[in-house]
């Protein structure tokens, strides 16, 4: 082999040692633990605090709230849909009152009456011409018991 | 040093074997990536590992919003009109077969009526979200590794390793990633995967007040997930993409892209 190419591949070999140190040190240990990615990326995304909580931690303290709402016809909606997120709320060191969504437009995201919105899945009425005189719909119906309240 | 002699017939003849040797080859590898492509679509892992997917019912969606505002509260997504990890759209054929698609604020404060009652011949809500692909398309044009796809299944965003190319962006056919605004990386629904591993619902899921939305294990053959899609009739979006997208929809017209 000529000297000149001898040259030149030992250059080459020396650029290729240098990529793999260079390699070594930039990828990061956990990289190509599971696949082609940092397996350290999923622990730090399981670190994100969950701030809405377990329905059974609200029924912890609210236990007779809870058992009436879910006898009632907003047995499925859970606590925190209106409430809010509860994370705070059972935090000891920084608790925090939850704030209601008890406004006539809230209730109407899904009562009022809307085209695409499946007749058989919710109870809707016209908010413009229900009751309009009524400042909050919940005067008259009790969100945990929506229909047993008015007589 | 071996000279090809074009005039000897022996070389020559040696060259026509080769080059048929060559075009042979390539033919048949193009030929089996193809079909190592169909094979790949159907080849989604089997086992006992988790295998997450979501069902929607749109029978059952009445647009309330609850799943956007829960989203964007328990993900802290940016709240501006034009960053979401879920969101609603109104979809609405009028008696005269034009389609209007609407999502006014991704649904986050519900939806209000736009067009005249007497106009409409059908209208329902469609609830958008990371399609989880098992066969991703986001994923396959991220260059750092900073998108990738979990064990579970789980299409997730290694924040330190992304710089903020979007490419992804643009090959997601969904349009479920955006660039946050203050940490100038993408985002994108992680199924609340923080939720998930601690056993609870993904926050969408958990505020649906219809229970429009599913989450599951599609590898639990007694799990709620599979049931839904075993007693429904169930499409995902955009299937001939090949994306492999666990999001199962209940109900979808074809109007819905």
């Amino acid at each position: 082999m000529p000297v000149q190419l001898q040259r030149i591949f030992l250059v080459f070999l020396g650029f290729i040692v240098l990529f793999f140190i260079a390699k070594h040190f930039l990828t990061a240990d956990t990289f190509g633990q599971y696949g082609h990615y940092r397996g350290a990326s999923l622990e730090e995304n399981k670190q994100h605090v969950a701030k809405y909580v377990d329905q059974e931690t609200c029924a912890d303290c609210h236990q007779e709230i809870v058992d009436l709402a879910e006898q009632g016809l907003h047995d499925i909606v859970k606590c925190q849909i209106c409430h809010g997120p509860g994370y705070l709320h059972i935090d000891t060191t920084n608790y925090t009152e939850l704030k209601v969504i008890d406004t006539r437009k809230y209730c109407g995201t899904c009562h009022n009456l809307h085209p695409a919105r499946p007749a058989d899945e919710v109870a809707q009425i016209r908010l413009t011409e229900h009751k309009e005189d009524e400042d909050k719909c919940i005067n008259c119906h009790n969100p945990h018991e929506p229909w047993l309240d008015l007589d | 040093m071996v000279r090809f002699r074009l005039n000897d017939p022996k070389s020559r003849r040696k060259f026509l074997k080769d080059s048929g040797k060559v075009a042979g080859a390539i033919l048949l590898t193009s030929m089996a990536g193809s079909v190592n492509g169909l094979l790949f679509a159907t080849k989604e892992p089997k086992g006992d590992e988790p295998w997450y997917g979501i069902g929607i019912d749109i029978e059952k969606c009445i647009g309330c919003g609850n799943c956007v505002k829960a989203c964007k509260i328990e993900n802290d997504v940016p709240l501006e009109p034009f960053f979401f990890r879920t969101w609603v759209e109104q979809y609405t054929i009028k008696n005269d077969g034009t389609l209007v698609v609407e999502s006014p604020n991704g649904g986050f404060d519900g939806f209000s009526q736009t067009v005249a009652e007497e106009d409409i011949f059908k209208s329902f809500f469609v609830p958008k979200m990371c399609n989880h692909c098992y066969n991703s398309p986001c994923e396959k044009a991220c260059p750092t590794g900073a998108s990738y796809r979990s064990p579970e299944g789980v299409v997730l965003i290694d924040e330190k390793y992304c710089i903020g190319c979007r490419y992804c962006i643009q090959a997601c056919p969904y349009g479920c990633r955006y660039v946050h605004p203050v940490k100038k990386v993408v985002d994108k629904c992680t199924l609340c995967y923080h939720r998930i591993t601690k056993g609870l619902n993904p926050a969408c899921v958990a505020n649906c007040p219809t229970g429009a939305r599913i989450f599951g294990d599609l590898h639990d053959e007694e799990g709620e997930l599979v049931a839904f899609l075993k007693e429904h009739y169930c499409h995902v979006l955009k299937p001939h993409l090949n994306t492999g997208s666990k999001l199962f929809y209940n109900g979808l017209s074809q109007e819905v892209r």
